[in-house]
């Protein structure tokens, strides 16, 4: 009897921080407020219709079109890296390029033990994505967002990592289907 | 899968596989495991150029021959008489800095110079202009080089005079792992000399006879830190050259840091085991 009470007060907690902290919240994600880096505004962004935008970057020559709900940030990450975010405020939604200056004309095991420790590429697979560019996308898992899609290639000089959530796999390729490089 | 060549059911086929991937994954896992360690980006030669002007113009311009790409290093070996100073300049607004002294042997000098963390692109070209002085020969020779750290990339650096049938200079101990090794001779071509790189050392420019001057260089990545000597052959031991080295850190890489937003349900579904 004594462990059917003990058994109903945890159950009858259960349902209290249920609709203490509702699922909203838990869906509710979060953003590293301790990452480093220095903010850049190089990228230029110009609405090219009701639900889109085009975003240019005039270093690294290429534009994508992409939902303009999405808000662009861009990080200096050190030694010529970069990062350009693009990201529903407040949402898990959106995506994020990570481009560093690169040597080598693949990707290589190294490169992918720097940046996923884990090692996890799921299903890697050579595509040709926006303007005739020759990327390998596959499935990832990312301490911070879960299950994550990668698409990777190189590109003069640079390594591009783009990365989103997995659930937003086919925007993402919506988007790097407008993807070009002015040359 | 839109935009990316993926037909229907090879989309179709690699979600089936999603719901499988463990075996899949311990290959990839163990595959990218069993690669040695490297805490250092790969260094690479990429290309050079190099030209030779006699006369009494205070300036001559070497051209790559393909593009140069942002973020690399650019060496340049230098030489020049009269030994007065010497500047570089390109035409991408870089800044080149002397990686040694300036070393004198009778009417030739010469010297290193380089500029880390280069604007690159088309048609990039290398000027180097006598600041002092009237110089009669100019020969300089430039190497773009990948993989080398982006601020602070020299180590260091040594210099100096050699002769006989074997010629060096250095030693230097390299504090890295990795690190960029670059070599040059230089001298008046009076007796005929030629000289080749030995040991460990890739010849880049060989040292033709660009009228009565020659310039040649050569280089090495070095897998792991310690002592180290340039190193040549010379065809006629009694010539003495200019000998000059420096080396250069390999960069660290970056690392991507994760900057969309944590999400906090699939991390909770997981430690549920739902």
């Amino acid at each position: 009897m004594k462990y059917i009470a003990v058994s109903l007060a945890g159950f009858v907690c259960g349902i209290g921080v249920s609709v203490l902290f509702p699922v909203s919240h838990m869906l509710t994600g979060s953003t590293d407020s301790s990452l480093s880096g220095t903010q850049l505004r190089e990228g230029i962004i110009v609405t090219a219709s009701s639900d889109e935008a085009t975003f240019t970057h005039p270093k690294l020559r290429f534009s994508l079109s992409y939902p303009k709900e999405l808000q662009v940030s861009e990080y200096d990450e050190g030694g010529g890296a970069r990062t350009i975010l693009f990201q529903k405020q407040n949402e898990q939604y959106g995506f994020q390029m990570f481009v560093v200056p690169y040597g080598e004309t693949t990707i290589t095991p190294e490169r992918i033990r720097t940046d996923i420790p884990s090692g996890i590429v799921r299903e890697p697979t050579t595509v040709v994505i926006g303007d005739n560019i020759e990327a390998t996308v596959f499935w990832s898992e990312s301490p911070t967002i879960g299950e994550s899609r990668e698409v990777w290639f190189v590109h003069d000089g640079y390594l591009y990592e783009v990365t989103t959530y997995a659930k937003l796999d086919t925007i993402l390729a919506h988007i790097l289907g407008t993807l070009h490089f002015s040359r | 899968m839109h935009g990316l060549n993926m037909n229907i059911a090879s989309y179709i086929t690699s979600i089936v596989k999603r719901t499988a991937p463990i075996v899949l994954l311990c290959v990839l896992v163990t595959g990218i495991a069993t690669v040695p360690a490297s805490v250092h980006a790969a260094v690479a030669f990429m290309q050079d150029t190099e030209v030779f002007k006699s006369g009494t113009a205070p300036a001559t311009t070497a051209v790559f021959p393909t593009d140069t790409t942002s973020g690399n290093l650019i060496v340049v070996a230098a030489s020049w008489d009269s030994c007065g100073d010497a500047e570089i300049t390109d035409n991408k607004s870089n800044t080149y800095v002397a990686a040694t002294v300036k070393q004198t042997l009778g009417v030739i000098c010469s010297q290193i110079f380089y500029a880390e963390n280069i604007t690159g692109g088309a048609s990039h070209t290398v000027t180097i202009s006598a600041t002092s002085g009237t110089v009669e020969f100019i020969k300089v020779v430039v190497h773009e080089v990948s993989g080398v750290a982006t601020s602070g990339a020299l180590d260091k650096n040594a210099s100096g005079t050699s002769s006989g049938a074997s010629q060096s200079v250095g030693p230097v101990t390299t504090a890295t792992d990795g690190q960029y090794i670059f070599a040059t001779a230089s001298e008046e071509n009076i007796s005929n000399n030629n000289f080749s790189a030995s040991g460990v050392f890739t010849e880049r420019e060989t040292a033709d006879q660009s009228g009565s001057w020659q310039t040649q260089t050569q280089d090495y990545v070095q897998p792991t830190a310690g002592s180290i000597s340039a190193t040549w052959t010379a065809s006629s031991g009694s010539s003495a050259s200019t000998v000059q080295m420096a080396t250069f850190f390999a960069a660290v890489p970056v690392s991507r840091t994760m900057r969309l937003r944590g999400d906090v349900r699939l991390r909770g579904v997981r430690l549920l085991g739902l």
